[in-house]
């Protein structure tokens, strides 16, 4: 079957838009096709679209995390092997994350990482056939917001889709969300969201209304948060 | 593949909030999950849900040569099998302990307990007898395990109906369901697993979730049958806590609870069972009905693991709030005070709120009545605790007593 | 139940069901029900392979099937092999080396077309789980009666007691090639020929039906 941009294109699927005929142009697959001789090939099941530019890619489900890399992630910390922290990110495999990659690091001076904290990170490797390696520092060495994230906060794990969601600077919630609540927060591209706000109530209330944005179209979302803001008077 | 380890965060979140007595999923402390039961159309075949963890149990039957033993009785066999599809952690076909721990428990709580009549189904003393067989599986992991796989195994066992033999000399006749109707099992109590767990600063909590299992310190299960009657009991620990502390604050609500849990699948089972017997075609309770089509809202708050406590109870009543808001912003002050006078007491009730909602949206003109309200339910909340003193006094320590020694001897 | 199911004409299938992401756990899940068939299947991947098992330069797919009752026995290894290996054609396994595809399944009611009933959820829950995949796979069941000699596709328990031989195809999506196919019984070249087109036709519904749910999964998130 043959799909053009805004359809619902499956597995196996012959995308109609892009020809590859014309070596001039410049078309960028993103996630979801391929090509395959002649033409492009949807290989996931989801909404295709299309970026700015000639960019392609398939809107999809999904909950096991691939790494990419220059991702943010939130990762635990599992296991000290040396020189380097292993990190369980939420893919197939740990990732790496040296004790030097964190800013102001040396030698002597060795960041203070426990096994189960809860890091903020960049990927600064991840390939298929590589293991993934993570580093809390940017270019410069400075750490940004990167980092050990305090344990006073809550973790928990949601759909990718969500996270693309959120992460959209088009999407609302989380300016409306801070103009009742205050809090911290750290989405990693993994499906991991680590908030910490005032009390255990209001935590639980962010966490409720981040989930709850998964089936909430963009314009719904104000009324969202006045909903949340409204449940949390009541319970105080 | 390993099981991720739990994140200091996660657990010191857990902590405070047990603390604090707020769950992650909105329920009071000793609240358990809504259960679900699905019949697939086999006889003794359903699907049980507990929140998000969900088991499927099967009841077969086959006719073997009774134990020698004991030559009258037939035999029942439970195998509880962690499918690696409930959690990347399960192995398939290995016998692993968790699997072997709740198997035990299963057993202790259907087999121990006598539950079943197995005299009935030997056929001839020491040459045949039915032999069941009870697979239950679990495919999906949120805690849990043993109060689903019990509910799923009790469900399957009360809604099995075997076929009907009739034995001449020497010889057995199997007759089929088309020739002569086929017969359920005989159940002389219907005993449940309540699962409680124990967390570092001794607060109890009932149903614990996955995440709550990994944080907590002790877990206490109790099998209870309808007549608050306990049949077994099992408690693990880590930490040094001793079943002294534990049961009395919660033996009488898992007593309760188990007879509500206990006439919830006698309901359902008995729904279906009826049903087959009229040979209606019966829609709904079924496999097919356990697909949710076109449920968008109830999927909605199904599908969020943390949510605030009023979220699920807000929910139905969103479109009575917008207009209430509409209307009159008087109202919501009201609301607010009553929330507020609820409060005090809310603790030991959190039901109590919704009540007082409703109430207060249908009589919003009387303002002084919101007192009143409270004060009634109150002296019914009184009530309920004494009810449940007077009922469970003599039976419920004696079997407490008797419980920690079996509690030794396995 | 026997009895209550309408016989349908020949050449329709019976109603197909399903719900997407039933599980919580599991990378992607499906419940899958045809007419009174049902199945429910849940991946994992692609995650961490056991040392025996892993390849350097593709997943290794690992499938795991459940029967309802018993251990599983000697059909269900079989069943296990032949979801493993339509699985592998469909999958593009390589972009991800070193690691393992978990497919589970759990059958939960057999009342005929078991196996295509199981392909038909793994599909879907491969779907569901956003693995790459070079094109979606359906299967269709079909029998040739004893005694009519007539084709039934997609049979129940009750018509498969009348049948002379049973025939599972399962099809690609994209050149609607035939991937695997199981038979039992005996027949004649011709009928084979005869029943492969007619399910060939047929996995055209199968294939409406993922898009259909997939439609509806899609637009509501």
């Amino acid at each position: 079957m043959e799909v053009t941009v805004g359809d619902v294109a499956m597995p196996g699927d012959i995308i109609k838009d892009i020809s590859t005929h014309n070596t001039k142009d410049k078309i960028i697959l993103g996630p979801g096709l391929r090509r395959d001789g002649e033409v492009i090939v949807a290989s996931k099941a989801g909404v295709l679209r299309k970026g700015q530019s000639a960019t392609y890619y398939i809107d999809s489900y999904q909950k096991r995390y691939i790494p990419n890399r220059g991702e943010n992630v939130v990762g635990i910390v599992t296991q000290k092997v040396g020189d380097i922290f292993k990190v369980d990110i939420a893919a197939s495999e740990q990732a790496g994350l040296s004790y030097m990659a964190f800013e102001g690091a040396s030698k002597r001076n060795r960041p203070d990482v426990q096994v189960g904290d809860v890091v903020f990170a960049k990927l600064l490797v991840a390939s298929k056939d590589m293991e993934p390696e993570l580093v809390c520092v940017d270019s410069l060495g400075k750490k940004g917001k990167l980092g050990v994230l305090s344990s006073d906060g809550m973790l928990f794990t949601c759909s990718f889709s969500l996270v693309r969601k959120i992460l959209n600077p088009e999407c609302p919630l989380f300016k409306m969300l801070g103009k009742e609540q205050a809090y911290d927060l750290a989405v990693g591209m993994n499906g991991r969201v680590w908030i910490k706000a005032r009390s255990v109530h209001e935590t639980i209330a962010v966490a409720n209304a981040i989930l709850a944005a998964e089936y909430t179209a963009l314009s719904e979302m104000n009324s969202l948060c006045n909903r949340i803001a409204k449940m949390l008077l009541q319970q105080r | 593949m390993r099981e991720v380890i739990l994140s200091h965060c996660e657990k010191n979140f857990v902590n405070k909030a047990i603390d604090k007595e707020t769950r992650l999923d909105g329920r009071q402390l000793l609240e358990a999950r809504p259960v679900n039961i699905h019949f697939g159309s086999n006889w003794g075949c359903c699907i049980v849900s507990l929140g998000r963890t969900k088991a499927i149990a099967q009841v077969s039957c086959d006719i073997q040569k009774p134990k020698a033993s004991r030559p009258n009785e037939g035999m029942l066999h439970i195998n509880v099998e962690l499918n690696p599809m409930a959690a990347p952690f399960f192995e398939a076909g290995r016998q692993s302990d968790p699997s072997v721990q709740i198997n035990r428990q299963l057993e202790r709580c259907l087999k121990d307990s006598k539950c079943i009549d197995l005299e009935s189904l030997c056929i001839v003393a020491d040459k045949k007898a039915w032999n069941l067989r009870v697979d239950i599986n679990i495919i999906n992991h949120d805690g849990n395990l043993v109060d689903c796989a019990s509910i799923a195994a009790l469900a399957a066992l009360m809604h099995f109906h075997r076929p009907d033999v009739s034995s001449s000399e020497e010889e057995i006749i199997i007759h089929s369901f088309a020739e002569k109707d086929p017969l359920p099992l005989t159940i002389y109590h219907h005993p449940v697993c309540i699962s409680f767990l124990v967390f570092e600063n001794g607060n109890t909590i009932m149903d614990p979730t996955y995440l709550e299992e990994k944080v907590g310190v002790a877990q206490l299960t109790m099998g209870i049958n309808s007549y608050r009657e306990l049949c077994s009991l099992d408690f693990n620990y880590l930490t040094r806590t001793s079943v002294a502390d534990v049961i009395p604050t919660i033996s009488n609500q898992a007593a309760n609870y188990a007879a509500e849990l206990v006439s919830l699948i006698k309901e359902s089972v008995r729904q279906d069972v009826e049903a087959r017997y009229k040979k209606e075609v019966k829609n709904f309770g079924r496999f097919e009905n356990c697909i949710a089509t076109d449920k968008l809202t109830a999927m909605f708050t199904d599908k969020i693991p943390i949510k605030l406590s009023s979220w699920g109870k807000m929910d139905d009543r969103e479109d009575e709030i917008m207009e209430d808001q509409k209307e009159n912003e008087q109202i919501i002050k009201i609301n607010k005070n009553s929330a507020e006078l609820l409060l005090l007491k809310g603790d030991l009730f959190g039901n109590g709120g919704v009540n007082t909602w409703q109430n207060d949206s249908s009589s919003d003109d009387e303002e002084e009545s919101s007192d009143e309200v409270v004060m009634v339910e109150e002296t019914k909340t009184k009530c309920h605790v004494l009810d449940d003193i007077e009922l469970s006094e003599d039976s419920e320590e004696e079997e407490t007593q008797n419980m920690t020694k079996d509690d030794i001897q396995t | 139940m026997e009895g209550t199911e309408i016989v349908e004409d020949e050449g329709i299938l019976r109603p197909m069901k399903c719900e997407l992401n039933h599980l919580t756990m599991p990378d992607g899940s499906a419940m899958f029900m045809q007419g009174d068939t049902a199945v429910v299947a849940g991946i994992y991947g692609p995650v961490e392979a056991r040392v025996q098992k892993m390849m350097y330069d593709k997943a290794s797919i690992e499938v795991v099937y459940t029967p309802i009752k018993g251990p599983p026995c000697v059909d269900d290894r079989m069943r296990e092999q032949i979801i493993k290996e339509t699985c592998e054609a469909a999958l593009i396994a390589t972009l991800h080396p070193g690691t393992a595809i978990c497919i589970n399944v759990q059958e939960l009611q057999d009342s005929g077309g078991l196996l295509a009933c199981t392909v038909n959820a793994a599909c879907l829950a491969l779907i569901n789980s956003g693995l790459s995949m070079k094109f979606m796979i359906g299967a269709v069941n079909c029998m040739i009666e004893k005694d009519s000699q007539k084709l039934i596709l997609d049979p129940d328990t009750t018509q498969i007691q009348e049948a002379k031989a049973t025939f599972t195809f399962i099809f690609d999506s994209s050149k609607k090639d035939l991937v695997s196919c199981q038979t039992t019984g005996r027949f004649t070249e011709k009928e084979f020929l005869y029943s492969f087109d007619k399910c060939k036709e047929a996995s055209q519904c199968v294939f409406q039906f993922f898009r259909s749910i997939v439609t509806k999964y899609a637009t509501r998130i």
